[in-house]
């Protein structure tokens, strides 16, 4: 599979282990974004959601996956860096971002697991939608 | 000289469309995209200040010049992951 991605089907994180795996790792992290049950307003009230789209500018998203994964790879010293992210309807509970790093040391996996998933969400351009019972928003910024 | 405006999310939902194109003098800059795309579209006015530019699907200031055929993405602050 390509390492990197957009898809409107559910993540497959074995699938994802799998295409970063190698002789030169002795370790492989992941990382899971999931969509969450509870939102908060502005007020910080709690929101149930119902469900969550992502839209992307398609093929600037992609472009930026592979060049945050090619970074990682630069600075953590990592053997193979793998990240897709979901667009579309993502129910709740489902996975919306999947990472999955190899490294010779475990430490390195770690740490160039979260530099992708921060600059996921720092620079990649998507846009998450939450519908809730009363109706819909865009989530408006990298919190997370 | 014409441009291509791609618009995603809160900014194409407040312009009721995904695309527009915009006439600009030659080498206008992304600022100078932006306030004509506000006159064009008045409803955009109260989400462009938020947004970022892309040219050619890279992050663009707003001091970048732009050329004929240059394509301009609107992006709102991203919420992925």
């Amino acid at each position: 599979m390509e390492k990197v991605g957009l898809t409107d089907r559910p993540l497959d994180v074995a699938a994802l282990s799998t295409a970063v795996a190698s002789d030169a790792a002795g370790a492989i992290a992941t990382f899971v974004g999931t969509s969450r049950r509870v939102s908060r307003d502005a007020k910080n009230v709690e929101r149930p959601v119902q469900t969550l789209w992502y839209e992307a500018y398609g093929r600037m998203a992609v472009k930026r996956l592979q060049e945050i994964a090619d970074a990682a790879r630069e600075q953590f010293a990592v053997t193979e860096v793998a990240v897709w992210h979901r667009t579309g309807e993502v129910p709740v509970g489902q996975a919306s971002v999947a990472i999955a790093v190899s490294a010779p040391h475990r430490a390195a996996a770690f740490d160039a697991c979260r530099f992708v998933i921060e600059e996921v969400k720092r620079s990649v351009p998507i846009w998450k939608r939450e519908r809730f019972a009363d109706g819909e928003e865009w989530v408006g910024g990298s919190g997370g | 000289m014409r441009v291509e405006v791609l618009l995603f999310a809160a900014a194409r939902e407040a312009a009721g469309s995904a695309s527009a194109s915009l006439d600009l003098t030659d080498g206008a800059t992304v600022s100078e995209a932006f306030a004509v795309l506000a006159e064009q579209h008045p409803a955009l006015r109260a989400v462009l200040p938020s947004c970022r530019a892309a040219v050619d699907e890279e992050f663009a200031p707003p001091s970048r010049r732009l050329t004929a055929g240059s394509v301009v993405a609107i992006l709102p602050p991203v919420s992925g992951g």
